[in-house]
């Protein structure tokens, strides 16, 4: 929803809006269709469906796979790298992150470090773990975790570190000793800044798996889509990308869910703002 | 009276870039037990830095301060401070920041509930229990802080400048709710103001600082009790009281005071 929408929603009142996001889905599935029939159309000229292929065929493909369990096996397994990857990222994100960001000494010497390896594109490191981890499915889970601890972990460390000193002020003079600021002002605040890190990171670890899979591999829908590459499959490329991109949909989608249910206390104007 | 805060020639260095930057020096003053003190002065007179001082926030660098006759070293149990900013946990909704304090008291749940929710109706925010910091108004804000302030029964209330980012109207409603709250409860109070208005109002006594924290003025306040902050402020006595600390606040502002 944009912010424009969210306001018009507001101040016209909610029969109006009602209106309004009808017209809004009636628009997409109108865009959908136009999209779909320019490309079927074009694809019906001569020599363009190698490189196009076309929504009929694709569509014909997505049916022979879902019922012959191409699209299932495949599905499964990247989504088992990346639910693997993500929360083993996720928790030794946030468990860096609570060690290394309250002492700033060791943040300190290691921060060039850090940077230097958050900085080198994680793709470059899938040959690296290929030789470590082989080809198998940890390969794929070590860099969706690589990508997604980096993330987490930044996002931590910068909790651990920007407590607001009035807070801790506040709670020191009611009396609480170190461990009472650690855990009841310290610890609650880097634990929203990490879900923060832990919601942005959802869908890099898709990508981690994804890249992984692209790379080396004979299952996962990264491969599916190289397999009908390598065999000038354009169908099949297609297919394998729409089921990626559903994935990723239900992915983003669990990301503002999780936003919702963990972030009620920083509630924004654009949460509180959406209309129904 | 008892003398609670006993304040002996405190004075307090800070250092920037090297250049010393006196904000107090030799600061005597003694608080008596259950009275309700106001200290009035221009910004940089080092009237938060004394309270701070008291609280055990900071430490002075010569002198001495005693809480009820032992040596503040840090925080203390019986003092509630509060600061102009609020300071509620956001991640915590308004009974459970009202709790706070109890928690660290080790009280058991059931009985710090229910004390906070006591609280929470005496200052008037029943049915916001289960509000977030965010979802307050400034004012509620407030009284959730007094809430917090209050419940775990402090002897001695540090209030630092608490209402000054409230409109007037406001304000004086909260000065209200505090000579309220305070009346007959014993507590000592040491309000930390730069309106002279809001000191002659709510205090006892009222003590005005001028550069580097020395007292120019130091006057009891013989206003009768209990005061409505509204309708005190129209008497003839508050007016000439108002004058007369005016004159000395301004006799002893200097601008370079509040420059640094």
């Amino acid at each position: 929803m944009t912010a424009a929408a969210v306001q018009a929603g507001t101040v016209r009142g909610k029969p109006r809006d009602a209106g309004r996001r009808w017209r809004i889905y009636g628009w997409r599935v109108a865009l959908l269709w136009i999209m779909l029939s320019v490309w079927q159309g074009v694809s019906q000229i001569k020599g363009m469906a190698f490189y196009i292929s076309s929504p009929s065929a694709i569509w014909t493909r997505e049916l022979q796979w879902l019922a012959d369990g191409t699209l299932l096996f495949h599905t499964s397994i990247t989504l088992e790298e990346t639910v693997a990857g993500f929360f083993l990222g996720a928790v030794a994100g946030i468990a860096a992150g609570f060690i290394i960001g309250p002492q700033r000494d060791l943040g300190e010497v290691l921060d060039p470090f850090i940077i230097a390896l958050y900085s080198i594109p994680k793709v470059a490191l899938a040959p690296l773990f290929i030789v470590w981890f082989g080809i198998g499915i940890w390969m794929k889970i070590i860099l969706a975790m690589v990508t997604v601890f980096f993330i987490v972990f930044f996002n931590t460390v910068a909790g651990v570190r920007n407590v607001d000193p009035d807070l801790v002020n506040a709670v020191w003079l009611m009396g609480g000793s170190a461990r009472e600021i650690l855990f009841k002002v310290i610890v609650p605040h880097a634990l929203s800044a990490a879900l923060t890190g832990v919601r942005i990171a959802i869908p890099y670890a898709l990508i981690g798996a994804i890249v992984g899979e692209l790379i080396a591999s004979n299952r996962g829908i990264g491969y599916l889509v190289s397999s009908a590459a390598s065999q000038f499959d354009t169908a099949g490329v297609f297919a394998a990308l729409i089921v990626l991109t559903i994935l990723a949909t239900i992915l983003n989608s669990l990301v503002n869910v999780v936003d919702r249910q963990t972030s009620r206390w920083k509630v924004d104007a654009d949460l509180t703002l959406r209309p129904n | 009276m008892n003398v609670l805060v006993r304040i002996e020639a405190v004075s307090r260095v800070f250092f920037r870039r090297d250049t010393e930057h006196v904000a107090l020096d030799a600061v005597s003053l003694d608080v008596e037990s259950g009275s309700f003190v106001c200290i009035v002065g221009p910004s940089g007179c080092g009237k938060s830095t004394l309270l701070n001082m008291i609280a055990g926030l900071i430490a002075p660098t010569s002198g001495r301060i005693t809480n009820a006759g032992t040596l503040v070293q840090g925080p203390r149990l019986n003092v509630g401070y509060l600061t102009q900013k609020d300071t509620l946990l956001p991640w915590r909704d308004v009974l459970r920041n009202v709790e706070m304090p109890l928690e660290i008291r080790h009280v058991q749940p059931d009985e710090r509930a229910r004390k906070a929710r006591d609280l929470i109706e005496i200052v008037g925010l029943h049915g916001r229990e289960r509000a977030y910091p965010r979802e307050l108004s400034g004012g509620m804000a407030r009284r959730a802080s007094l809430a917090r302030l209050l419940i775990a029964d402090p002897e001695l209330l540090l209030l630092d400048e608490p209402f000054s980012a409230l409109d007037a109207q406001l304000r004086q409603e909260m000065q209200n709710e505090l000579l309220r709250l305070w009346s007959g409860s014993g507590k000592t109070v040491v309000f930390v103001t730069h309106d002279l208005e809001e000191a002659i109002a709510l205090g006892d006594r009222v003590v005005v600082l001028g550069a580097r924290g020395r007292i120019v003025r130091d006057e009891q306040i013989g206003l009768e009790r209990p005061r409505d902050v509204v309708t005190i402020r129209r008497t003839p006595e508050f007016h000439a009281i108002e004058a007369r600390l005016w004159d000395a606040l301004a006799a002893h502002y200097r601008p370079e005071a509040a420059a640094s």
